[in-house]
């Protein structure tokens, strides 16, 4: 039986879909035992979608002016000589 | 592959088209200062992302479009990014993964036969759904700050992976690790940000 210690090193990847099937089902087991390690599980699964969720919330507007020096930055490099000053 | 609607796009990007380079610095500038962010910190951030969409004009030619265009372009972020470190000799605490953060061991939770220790069992929070824990805005600035106070590489991936949804294969494309290392440093990040809302829950009981 996987010890508990070993079922929340692995929390990430079974909540990810990450462990093979073999590791899978022994976790399975032990969560359907385990009222700790079933908690704890749940609570990672949440964490991480929290974090999808913070990440939503922080896509406020960029300053455009940010956007406007980038948009000039990148014209420039694609065309340097139409930027250069003329001679004269 | 990129979907048709991204080819058309990198078309007119490589015609200089100039509604298409705002287009697709309003779009992917968020991500790309999260991300960059996680490598330099928010000083230098927009100056890492500003550099990098330059790099991607000068090299857009050159893209196979393999990949997506928003993994390409996070890779040249990744690029950028470490390459300042490196100019400001800050690489090294980036691209050190081997000397284990003590604050990342759980050994403690655990007796020797692997077991919870009585006091460390996780509590029931009240809230589980994401939605019901970032209702609090108090623990939203916490979850923000302690992000941002994560370890850079545990930051990096945490923000490819959970906040921009990325694959596992994408996100060790764009930062040049392992799918091992990835998934550890997932792991920790993770299991830091989690003890944030324990906390938080424990304390607003």
């Amino acid at each position: 039986m996987m010890s508990c210690k070993k079922v929340i090193e692995k929390s990430s990847d079974y909540v990810d879909g990450q462990l093979p099937l073999i590791t899978r089902m022994g976790m399975r087991m032990h969560l359907l035992m385990c009222v700790h390690c079933r908690r704890y599980v749940r609570q990672i699964l949440s964490t991480s979608q929290v974090i999808k969720l913070l990440g939503k919330k922080q896509q406020q507007c960029i300053d455009p002016s940010k956007i406007d020096r980038t948009v000039a930055a990148m014209a420039e490099a694609k065309n340097p000589e139409e930027h250069q000053d003329k001679p004269g | 592959m990129p979907s048709p609607t991204e080819s058309e796009l990198i078309d007119l990007l490589l015609q200089g088209d100039n509604r298409a380079y705002h287009k697709v610095v309003t779009t992917y500038y968020p991500s790309m200062y999260a991300f960059a962010r996680a490598i330099v910190g928010d000083a230098i951030a927009d100056e890492v992302v500003q550099e990098s969409w330059v790099s991607v004009i000068k090299a857009l030619a050159r893209f196979e479009r393999r990949s997506s265009l928003k993994t390409w372009v996070l890779r040249i972020v990744s690029n950028t990014a470490k390459n300042r470190l490196r100019k400001e000799s800050r690489l090294i605490s980036f691209e050190d993964l081997g000397s284990k953060d003590s604050s990342d061991s759980v050994d403690d939770w655990f007796d020797i036969k692997g077991h919870w220790t009585a006091g460390q069992v996780p509590h029931n929070w009240h809230h589980e759904s994401p939605d019901d824990i970032c209702a609090s805005e108090e623990l939203r600035c916490e979850l923000e700050e302690a992000l941002l106070n994560l370890p850079p590489q545990q930051q990096a991936v945490v923000t490819l992976r959970d906040m921009e949804g990325l694959s596992f294969e994408d996100v060790c494309k764009i930062l040049d690790v392992s799918e091992s290392n990835a998934r550890v440093l997932l792991h920790r990040g993770r299991t830091r940000l989690r003890l944030v809302i324990a906390e938080h829950d424990k304390e607003t009981r």
